[in-house]
């Protein structure tokens, strides 16, 4: 843990077991000598003048993180639009369509280009210009500068140079990297919150070199001359070295002195500093890495059919220009009517070669159409539009924090709808590291009458469950026995309605009677002193003194409230002492020696305020799971006060101090179980000489330098630890954040897993995982963990080796599992973890990992987080969800599939970093289940008819070729092709992909079984694909064949004309616009007005744009001159046969679903026709039957944790019932 | 991990305390609106058995008459084709039609007789009819100006027209471009019992092809006049708004095989006339072995005969029927009630769901 967060003017260093004295009083003295590349800075203090010119010239400190400028803007976005390789294909066709060799005019392949490039650019350039504006947003920020003559004035950051002296205010943050010269304390500390940069909640101490003391006003930097020679920018956040140039005396600097932008001056007034590093010279920025683009797996494979599209092109080319080669070679030259003695290259009937050469690149511009040009930017508006309503989702918006949902990078929507593993930080995440003290345990009784969250919904579920539970088996007595009358009588449709989140808004207004931050403790036995009547008052008094006295933390007057608020090194420690205050123990003063307590309740009836001396403090660390203090009392006796975790305790009790111990077990089980952090509470009482004895050795232990001391400490304190008496518990809530439980549930019942990744420790994890329902009684918990005997005597091989057997053991007992309901939870440390991820391992451990329920890591750095996503994310080639709030978890979010941000808290990395940002945990339930769903569902079938229309369309170009001897002629006008993609089939398309819903979101969160159609993808797998591609070549096929074989050679119309080129081109494109969207119409099962307007007027559009067409100049137009009107709008026979291809395209489609929709049905047709008929209204049993069975079945969650107990019951009743009733049927087998 | 710097702490700079940035949080909730929210009113039709009963009895009930009249329509009309490429070549040409076709010296006319076989109600339509003949090939529908047939003052615009855009000495060809340069020129005169049958070329031209793509002041010039023939001459003096045949010529056939209107017969043939044809064996398919085909014939509502349609639509309108009906029994035989939910997925299969026993 963290070491002195003690206020600095105590100067207490003296108190403090472990902490070491100041570093390397001998040997670090000396200053750094170096030279040479790598530390070549020198850094003026305090002429920052020095440093504008050459050599000293050091990058300014303005940011900027935008990809582009306004010079670089164009040729840069271009260069990335056209590393698509079908825009790179459609570019190089565009030149081409310059040339002679386009079959087609050159506006029709450049426009579409330009629009479809030029609206990603615009994209691009929103994108670039809203980082501007947030870099602007950090460069103008005004931070106090030393203007000479001992002034300071604000300057916006940005203008900040290299040897400033600047002042930095409490919460605020440092502009640059730092070197600190002085603070408001004496001893030149402060406190510094790394978040941004390490994510680590806790403070950390940064201390000045002695020297710079005295420059603790602003006056004293009047005449401050210094240098600095320091090593040159580089990445490496925890490592520093430089030499500091005072007064004709060279110091060594270290990392302690360094103040590092983004991070934040804490419970310090101010300090002054010296600008080291600015702008993108700076650690933080040295480490920023580009967030890596992601791809979603739907795209991955969208390019895939994009490459056997090219490939059916190239064939197809092949093709044409094979036949073109021969017909030119063998029959062209009978074709007098082509004049082919008289040709160009591209016709040369002696040279068929080459012209067969020039006319594989006019077949590839011309059938083109088989690759959708719009497609990309079709999807990437379909994608943004998706992220507005996802940013604007009222469901997702956070009243507290004022955050939305936002969707940072859209290209992912749809992998939200295919998510298979949920990786998850803890803190920030899903707890919101805030501790309410909810029970405790003293002298054998309970007390705490409030319920934890978890209970609460547990409770709720519970009774929802058993109800359906109930009404299923209404014979089976089991459900009366168990759950009592209460839930028989409340009517039963009325309390199956009930919802979870009922119990998240139960649970809010409970919260509005308790102010008190940390203390939610409902008992009122011990309340307003009330304790002093309870039997066992000395023992409730001491346990009570126990929680005022022994912590570490600092008092803080509230002026407001007049009360204290409590700087506490960890949030448990802080709700003990806002629970000692409320129950009458207010610690109001600390001082070098000794806490003062008030005292309310005493016998007097006036408040006493009571000091006790601290004689030594035995500091908590992880591998002591205690901390106790050694005070005196008023009346002069001397009290060893422990607490710690409850096994450590208990082991270390006295015979007679065991009084309490079998209740006390029994309330810490109880407590575990419902998910509350636990610690056991003990004195012992101290004799003078007993004392001293023991406090000569402590000292000489203290005061001893070198390797062992550590190790003595430990051994003097363990022996004073010893024959404690117990005096209770104490049961703290870590308070989950809003709804998770709910959401982990949910998210379990959709299929997902859930793995969580923290820092903390193994305990605190398991805490956690028992809260969340991710942990409960009766799941086999395999921990993992190094064997201490085993590092200590052999080498690193002795470890993995033990690992290693570890892991096939658990694994083996895992498989012999018989019980189809066992669970199991994997449990592993970050040590472990460092060699469970080696190469020649981590198949093996993540093979393990997935056959449990649940995993928690614990004690993972960062990086780990970033490894073990990776491994997650290959191992298993599933889609992976990361979601997090703090620094430590930019690695893990970049890894993985999906990185989800937590906003709201303080540090932004997290966010930046993030692909999805929303506010709370429990929102990320409709983000998955609901947008996921839909957004995959979408994309997926906006996808597939892409490539339908595309096909269909460019495939009729192929046949006509054969009747043209393959010569690049096409049937459709160059107007009509240019239309199809860009304004006739796109809206359409768009809408589907915009507004489309399978079912209501409603429905999405009441089924959440609908979810796993993503992760299982039935909607984008190959079956599906080549089905639409399949479809496609119908189309194609039928529009063709049956518009030829029709137009063929006769009169068309009574006046006796026949059908020419344009005739039968304008009717093959009729019914293919017509075709395609009447197809998507049959796609589409959600009509709002607008797929309305899209479909039917992109129809509409072809026949206006058919009239306008028509009626422009017929040097504009050509052949289409006044062809609807004129020709064939008069001529039934063009109506006969666009309906008739129309029909005959759309058939197969729909006997198809029609088919499967009667026969084979998916869930989420089903649920469609439900509610079609509105049979969830009248049969609501049946409904909530179907929602309580459409979850997956979970090992996780209280849902789970609900049908444990349920097989338990049942389990004891049959047991209860065999030896009586033999006739007894099993029901439901 | 790394962190990513720098614009990073631009959110966390919003202090919590400022009441501004409190109102601009305020500001950020979301507006409800149904479209944003994506609850807009929508019809969620589903294919319900009724529906798709329905509708394929529907389609089968509309398309089956529509089949009918127009087969009936068809049915009407009376087609005679004969074929004269070879026929019109004399037998001792028959070796080498190409020869005969390419001289000048021989003797181009030919008439043939053939019986009327139902009456043909005026206007009786004349067909030719080419095969193998690609008037869609790109470098033959290319060869055109558009501009230069539309008015006098385009006249030199040939560029499109390669290679037949201008003469040796470089003026401008009227009409240019291969396609009014192959332009058919077999001619037909048709007579019963000796007497001549007057063939009309009113209308067979589109009226707006007419009106607004041939230009009345655009005067054949330099055509055919070359070293290579191709097809018919233009009388010079005539506009190209009234060459209806070069007219008719120049909408190009989008297939190798076509139909083009050569004029019509104004009168009645009664059955069993027989009609004599003399035609002017001019124009050169043999050397790439196209057949020429006179076609004479009426025409109905649909157009020329085309049962094709006719039997498509019943078809169809059949297969729509037998579909209904075959749904209808797999409904009767094997009914799944809608919104049955023991279809749903986790009920039929229920060995991955949840299974209390």
């Amino acid at each position: 843990m963290t070491r002195g967060r003690i206020r600095a003017k105590l100067r207490q260093s003296h108190l403090y077991t472990f902490t070491c004295f100041r570093q390397g009083t001998a040997d670090a003295e000396a200053p750094h000598s170096f030279d040479g590349p790598g530390f070549s800075r020198i850094v003026y203090c305090n002429q920052p003048q020095v440093h504008s010119k050459k050599p000293l010239y050091y990058t300014s400190n303005n940011i900027s993180t935008t990809k582009y400028n306004i010079i670089t803007f164009l040729p840069k976005a271009i260069f990335e639009q056209f590393r698509r390789v079908a825009n790179l294909y459609f570019l190089l066709a565009a030149i081409l369509s310059l040339t002679p060799v386009a079959p087609f005019s050159a506006v029709s392949m450049i426009a579409p280009l330009a629009f479809v490039v030029g609206l990603s650019m615009a994209k691009e350039a929103l994108e670039d210009w809203r980082r501007f504006i947030q870099d602007m947003k950090v460069n103008t920020r005004k931070a106090s500068i030393h203007k000479g003559n001992g002034v300071f004035g604000f300057k916006p950051w940005q203008r900040i140079r290299v040897g400033d002296v600047v002042k930095v205010e409490k919460d605020q943050f440092f502009p640059a990297d730092l070197l600190l010269l002085s603070s408001s304390y004496d001893d030149g500390i402060c406190y510094v919150e790394t978040m941004n940069l390490d994510g680590e909640t806790n403070l950390k101490v940064k201390r000045s070199l002695e020297v710079t003391l005295p420059l603790d006003d602003d006056g004293t930097f009047n005449d401050f001359r210094a240098t600095i020679k320091c090593e040159d920018p580089n990445p490496s956040l925890y490592t520093f070295v430089g030499n500091f140039e005072y007064e004709r005396q060279v110091y060594p600097l270290d990392p302690s002195q360094i103040l590092l932008r983004d991070s934040k001056l804490r419970n310090t007034a101010f300090v002054y500093g010296v600008v080291i590093f600015t702008g993108h010279d700076s650690k933080v920025m040295q480490n920023a890495t580009q967030s890596p683009s992601k791809r979603s797996r739907i795209e991955r494979k969208m390019d895939q059919i994009i490459y056997i599209l090219f490939t059916l092109l190239v064939v197809i080319s092949l093709i044409s220009s094979i036949g073109f080669a021969v017909k030119t070679k063998y029959q062209m030259p009978d074709w007098w009517y082509l004049q082919p003695n008289n040709t160009t290259n591209l016709y040369n009937p002696k040279k068929p070669a080459l012209s067969g050469i020039f006319h594989l690149v006019t077949a590839l511009i011309l059938y083109g159409y088989l690759i959708p040009i719009s497609l990309y930017v079709s999807i990437e508006v379909v994608k943004v539009l998706q992220a507005t309503f996802i940013n604007q989702d009222i469901h997702m918006y956070d009243e507290e924090t004022g955050n939305t949902a936002q969707a940072r990078t859209s290209n992912l929507n749809e992998e939200l709808g295919q998510v298979d593993t949920i990786l998850s930080d803890k803190t920030g995440t899903l707890t919101c590291n805030q501790m309410d003290f909810l029970k405790c345990s003293i002298a054998g009784s309970a007390y705490g009458s409030g319920s934890s969250e978890v209970e609460l919904a547990a409770a709720k579920q519970m009774a929802i469950d058993l109800e359906e539970q109930g009404n299923e088996l209404s014979n089976f007595p089991m459900h009366k026995n168990s759950t009592g009358d209460s839930w028989n009588n409340t009517s039963a449709l009325g309390a199956t309605e009930i919802e979870l989140e009922t119990v998240v808004t139960s649970k809010d207004e409970k919260e509005h009677k308790h102010v008190i931050k940390g203390f939610s403790f409902e008992d009122i036995r011990l309340m307003g002193g009330n304790w002093s009547k309870e039997p066992n008052a000395d023992v409730i008094e001491l346990f009570l003194r126990i929680l005022a006295v022994c912590h570490t933390a600092i008092p803080e007057r509230n002026e407001e409230i007049g009360g204290f608020n409590y700087e506490a090194e960890s949030p448990d420690e802080g709700s003990f002492l806002v629970a000692a205050r409320e129950f009458g123990f207010e610690f109001c003063k600390r001082t070098h020696t000794s806490v003062h307590v008030r005292e309310r309740y005493v016998s007097s009836g006036q408040p006493v305020e009571r000091e006790y001396q601290i004689l030594n403090l035995l500091e908590f660390t992880s591998k002591r799971k205690r901390m106790s203090v050694i005070v005196r009392d008023e009346d002069g006796q001397i009290f060893l006060l422990c607490k710690g975790a409850d096994s450590i305790i208990f082991d270390r009790l006295a015979k007679n101090g065991r009084m309490y111990e079998e209740a006390t077990t029994r309330h810490l089980n109880e407590y575990g179980e419902s998910g509350l952090r636990t610690l056991a509470l003990a004195y012992k009482k101290l004799e003078e000489s007993e004392y001293s004895a023991w406090n000569s050795e402590f000292m000489k232990a203290k005061t001893s330098i070198g390797p062992d001391r550590d190790a003595m400490l430990e051994r003097v304190s363990d022996a004073m630890e010893r024959e404690l008496i117990l005096v209770g518990a104490t049961a703290v809530e870590d308070k989950l954040q809003k709804g998770v439980p709910q959401c982990i549930d949910k998210l379990a019942q959709a299929g997902l897993k859930l793995w969580v990744l923290t820092g903390d420790k193994m305990e605190t994890a398991i805490n956690i995982g028992f809260a969340c329902s991710l942990l409960r009684q009766g799941m086999k918990q395999i921990c993992i963990t190094v064997n201490p005997d085993v590092q200590t005597q052999d080498g690193k091989e002795a470890v993995k080796e033990n690992i290693l057997m570890q892991i096939t053991n658990n694994s083996q007992m895992i498989k012999l599992e018989k019980d189809p309901h066992a669970a199991f939870a994997l449990i592993i440390d970050g040590k472990t973890l460092e060699h469970a991820l080696a190469d020649d391992m981590k198949h093996q451990f993540l093979g393990l990992a997935v056959d449990c329920a649940s995993v928690i890591c614990c004690r993972v750095s960062p990086k780990q987080k970033a490894l073990v996503t990776r491994l997650v994310k290959e191992g298993t080639g599933k889609t992976t969800l990361a979601i997090g709030d703090g620094a430590n978890d930019v690695g893990m979010i970049q890894e993985a599939d999906i990185g989800v941000g937590i906003s709201g808290v303080e540090g932004m990395q997290a966010v930046m970093a993030s692909d999805f940002s929303i506010a709370q945990f429990r929102f990320l339930e409709r983000l998955l289940v609901v947008h996921g769903h839909w957004c995959y569902k979408r994309i997926a079938q906006m996808i597939c008819y892409f490539f339908y229309k595309n096909i269909a369309f460019g495939l009729t170009l192929f046949y006509f070729e054969a009747f043209t001897g393959f010569s690049g002629q096409s049937v459709y006008d160059d107007w009509y092709m240019l239309l199809f993609n860009v304004i006739l089939t796109s809206l359409p398309v768009i809408s589907l992909g915009v507004f489309e819903q399978d079912v209501s979101s409603e429905v999405c969160l009441q089924f959440p079984a609908l979810y796993q159609q993503g992760p299982r993808n039935l909607f984008f797998d190959w079956y599906r694909i080549f089905g639409w591609m399949g479809n496609g070549l119908y189309t194609s096929l039928i529009i063709f064949f049956l518009n030829i074989i029709i137009f063929y050679d006769q009169a068309f119309r009574s006046a006796g004309q026949t059908a020419d080129m344009s005739a039968v081109g304008t009717t093959m494109f009729t019914c293919i616009i017509c075709a395609v969207n009447c197809q998507i119409a049959l796609t589409m099962s959600h009509f709002t007005w607008i797929q309305h307007l899209f479909v039917w007027g992109s129809i509409t559009t072809w026949y206006i744009f058919l009239l306008l067409y028509g009626m422009t100049s017929p040097l504009f137009s050509g052949t289409a001159y006044q062809i609807l009107v004129e020709a064939l709008a008069p001529a039934p026979m063009y109506w006969c046969a666009t309906l008739l291809v129309i029909v005959t395209c759309n058939l197969p489609y729909l006997v198809h679903i029609s088919f499967q929709r009667s026969f084979n049905p998916m869930d989420h047709h089903i649920i469609q026709e439900i509610k079609y008929y509105r049979k969830d209204v009248e049969d609501q049993y049946m409904w909530t039957r179907e929602r309580s069975k459409a979850r997956q079945e979970t090992k996780i969650g209280f849902s789970a944790r609900v049908d444990a107990k349920i097989r338990q019951l049942r389990g004891k009743l049959q047991k209860k019932q065999s030896p009586t009733a033999t006739n007894v049927q099993t029901p439901l087998s | 991990m790394d962190p990513n710097g720098g614009s990073s702490s631009a959110g966390a700079a919003d202090g919590a305390s400022d009441p501004a940035a409190a109102r601009r949080r305020h500001s950020k909730k979301p507006k409800y609106s149904r479209f944003t929210q994506q609850e807009l009113p929508a019809c969620k039709p589903i294919l319900t058995p009724g529906w798709v009963i329905s509708s394929f009895i529907f389609v089968g009930i509309i398309f089956i008459p529509i089949g009918l009249a127009s087969l009936f329509a068809s049915e009407r009309v009376v087609e005679i084709v004969h074929r004269y490429d070879t026929d019109c070549v004399p037998a001792s040409y028959r070796n080498d039609m190409l020869a005969y076709i390419q001289s000048n010296e021989t003797n181009k006319t030919c008439t043939r007789t053939f019986l009327v076989p139902k009456q043909m109600k005026s206007p009786v339509y004349i067909y030719y009819q080419l095969d193998n003949f690609y008037q869609n090939h790109r470098r033959y529908v290319k060869s055109r100006s558009d501009k230069q047939l539309r008015s006098r003052a385009s006249e030199n615009d040939t560029s499109s027209c390669d290679p037949e855009d201008v003469t040796a000495n470089k003026s401008a060809i009227v009409p240019c471009g291969l396609i009014a340069w192959s332009l058919f020129n077999d001619t037909y005169g048709f007579s019963v019992n000796n007497t001549l049958l007057g063939v009309s070329k009113k209308n067979i031209a589109w009226k707006s092809d007419q009106q607004h793509k041939f230009g009345s002041d655009v005067y054949p010039k330099n055509f055919q006049s070359g070293g290579l023939i191709g097809g018919a001459k233009l009388n010079s003096s005539i506009p190209l708004s009234q060459q209806v045949d070069l007219i008719v010529w120049m909408r190009t056939a989008a297939l190798p095989t076509f139909r083009k209107l050569y004029g019509k017969i104004e009168v009645d043939l009664e059955a069993n006339t027989e009609l004599t044809v003399v035609i002017e064996n001019n124009y050169n398919t043999y050397s790439f072995g196209g057949k020429k085909k006179l076609v004479l014939s009426t025409t109905s509502w649909i157009g020329g005969k085309n049962d094709f349609l006719g039997i498509a639509y019943i078809t169809l309108g059949g297969l729509s029927l037998f579909l209904a009906i075959s749904f209808l029994l797999i409904y009767i035989i094997k009914p799944r009630p809608l919104g049955d939910p023991t279809f749903l997925s986790w009920n039929r299969n229920p060995a991955g769901h949840f299974n209390f026993n």
